[in-house]
C-alpha cells in the first residue's frame, strides 16, 4: 500500500511540474508561428495592432505633450549661447539670401513667361499634404522608425511620402486605424532614388547608422563617374523612383569620391531635416503613380 | 490575479516610458531599455516562468507597434529572461549587485544579438563604431535608469507579497 501511494504521488508530481524550459520552448514555438503569420499575411494581425493602439496611443499622446515641454525647456537652457551665435550667423546669411531671392524672383517672371510660351506644366507641383504629429519612436537605437497619430481613417496609405519643412523625412511603411509607421531616410535599411538637382544625375541615397552616429550624414552611391556635381549642391528625389514623388529636397552633397570599383562615385549627404528635433511632419496624400509592367 | 494585473500595468508603464518619454529625452541618440529592466527585475525576483511571459509580452508590444514582422523582439526578451531567471535561486532582497550585473550583461546580449541579426547579416561590419556609439551609451543609460526603476519594481513585488500574506523569504 505505502509503496503504491508513493508511486502515485510521484506520478502526480511529475504531471504537475512545468519546467521553465518547457515554457521557453512553447513560447519560442508560438513566436515562430507569429513570425510566420505576420510575414506571410501582413494584414492578419491588423485588428490586434489596432487594439494595442487604442490602449496605447492616447497615453503616448499625453506623455508626449508633457515630455516635449520638458525636453524643450532642457534644450533652451543649454543652448541659449549657441542660439545667439546661430542668430548672428543666420542674420548674415539672410542678407545674402534676400539678395539672391530678389534675383531669383525676377528670373521667375521670365521663366513663367517662357513656360507659358512652351505650355509646360510646373516641374515641381505643390503636393497636397496632411499634417501629423510624431507620438512614438522605435527605441532600440538601431533604427529610425517612428509612429504618427494619423492612420487609414485619415486617408494615410502605405508608400506615401513624408516631409518636414521643405525636406524629405521618409515613407509610410505600415498603416493602422489611427496611426502609421514611418521609416525615415536616415534609417539603416532605407534607400531612396535621388537626383542632383542641377545636373539631373541619378544616385541612390541610403541611410547608414554608422555614418549618422559618427558624422551626422548619410550615404550617396551610384553617382555616374562623369558627373560634374560639386559640394553643397542639392539632392532631390528623382523622376525614376517608383515610390517617391519627384523633386522633394533630400539634402546637400559633400565629400564626393570615386567608388573602389572605379565605375561610380560615392558621396555623403547632409539631410535638410533635423531628425533629432522632429515633432510634426507633413504627409503627401498623393501616391506616385506606378506603371504596371504587364500592360 | 492581482499580480498579473499589476505586471500588465508595469509593462505598459515601461513601454510608454521607452517609446514616448525617453525618446524625447535621448542621450547621444539612445533610449534606455525600460522593458528590459522590468523583464530582468521579474526574472531576478520571481524566476524564469513569470519573466519569460513578461518578456514575451514586452517584445510583442514593441513588435506590434514598430515592426512588420512580429517576433524578433519577443525572442530576444524571452531568451534574456530565460537566462536571467537562473539567478532567482540567489535572490536576496537587499542585493542590488546581481540585478545590476544582469542589466549590464542583458543589455549587451540584447544589443549584440540585434546587431548580428539586423546589421552584421546585411554586411555592416564596423562593430567597434556600433559598439561605441550605440551599444555602450545604451548600456550606460539603461543601467542608470535601473537604479531608479529596480527599487520601484522590487518594492511593488514585496508589497504584493505582503498583500498575499506570504512570508518574504
Amino acid at each position: 500500500m505505502p509503496r503504491k501511494r508513493r508511486r502515485r504521488r510521484r506520478n502526480e508530481k511529475r504531471i504537475i511540474t512545468i519546467l521553465p524550459k518547457h515554457v521557453f520552448f512553447l513560447l519560442v514555438f508560438l513566436t515562430a508561428v507569429l513570425m510566420f503569420l505576420s510575414y506571410r499575411f501582413p494584414t492578419l494581425l491588423l485588428p490586434v495592432r489596432n487594439a494595442v493602439d487604442t490602449i496605447v496611443l492616447p497615453m503616448q499622446k499625453g506623455i508626449n505633450v508633457v515630455g516635449r515641454s520638458v525636453a524643450d525647456r532642457l534644450d533652451t537652457l543649454e543652448s541659449i549661447e549657441e542660439l545667439q551665435q546661430e542668430n548672428d550667423r543666420l542674420k548674415a546669411e539672410l542678407e545674402i539670401l534676400r539678395q539672391e531671392a530678389q534675383i531669383i524672383a525676377s528670373e521667375k517672371y521670365e521663366l513663367d513667361a517662357m513656360r507659358e510660351l512652351f505650355n509646360l506644366d510646373q516641374k515641381y507641383p505643390d503636393y497636397e499634404k496632411v499634417a501629423a504629429r510624431i507620438i512614438a519612436r522605435e527605441s532600440n537605437g538601431w533604427y529610425s522608425v517612428f509612429t504618427i497619430d494619423k492612420g487609414y481613417e485619415d486617408g494615410i496609405a502605405v508608400n506615401m511620402n513624408v516631409m518636414a519643412g521643405n525636406g524629405l523625412v521618409g515613407i509610410v511603411t505600415a498603416v493602422r486605424k489611427n496611426s502609421a509607421t514611418i521609416r525615415s531616410i536616415i534609417d539603416d535599411s532605407s534607400n531612396v532614388s535621388g537626383m542632383v538637382l542641377r545636373t539631373s544625375d541619378t544616385c541612390i541615397v541610403s541611410g547608414d547608422l554608422n555614418l549618422v552616429m559618427t558624422e551626422g550624414k548619410i550615404k550617396i552611391t551610384m553617382l555616374p563617374l562623369d558627373t560634374t556635381v560639386r559640394e553643397n549642391e542639392e539632392i532631390v528625389t528623382s523622376h525614376i523612383s517608383d515610390k517617391y514623388q519627384q523633386g522633394i529636397l533630400i539634402g546637400y552633397i559633400s565629400k564626393i569620391e570615386e567608388d573602389s570599383s572605379g565605375m561610380t562615385k560615392n558621396a555623403y549627404l547632409t539631410p535638410v531635416v533635423d531628425f533629432e528635433h522632429l515633432d510634426e511632419v507633413l504627409i503627401i496624400t498623393k501616391l506616385k503613380e506606378s506603371f504596371d509592367l504587364d500592360e | 490575479m492581482v499580480r498579473i494585473f499589476v505586471t500588465l500595468i508595469e509593462l505598459f508603464f515601461c513601454f510608454l516610458l521607452q517609446t514616448s518619454l525617453f525618446s524625447l529625452l535621448r542621450i547621444s541618440g539612445v533610449v534606455p531599455n525600460c522593458l528590459l529592466i522590468l523583464t530582468i527585475s521579474v526574472a531576478y525576483t520571481r524566476g524564469q516562468i513569470p519573466a519569460m511571459l513578461t518578456g514575451f509580452f514586452a517584445g510583442l508590444l514593441l513588435d506590434l507597434q514598430f515592426s512588420e514582422t512580429i517576433g524578433f523582439c519577443c525572442i530576444l526578451y524571452m531568451l534574456i529572461a530565460f537566462l536571467a531567471g537562473y539567478t532567482h535561486r540567489f535572490y536576496d532582497k537587499q542585493d542590488f549587485l546581481i540585478p545590476g550585473a544582469l542589466i549590464v550583461s542583458g543589455e549587451f546580449v540584447y544589443s549584440f544579438l540585434y546587431y548580428v541579426i539586423f546589421f552584421l547579416l546585411r554586411g555592416r561590419l564596423e562593430f567597434t563604431n556600433y559598439f561605441v556609439y550605440t551599444i555602450l551609451p545604451r548600456i550606460l543609460y539603461t543601467t542608470l535608469l535601473m537604479l531608479v526603476l529596480y527599487p520601484m519594481f522590487h518594492g511593488i513585488h514585496r508589497l504584493l507579497l505582503k498583500l498575499e500574506g506570504r512570508n518574504d523569504d
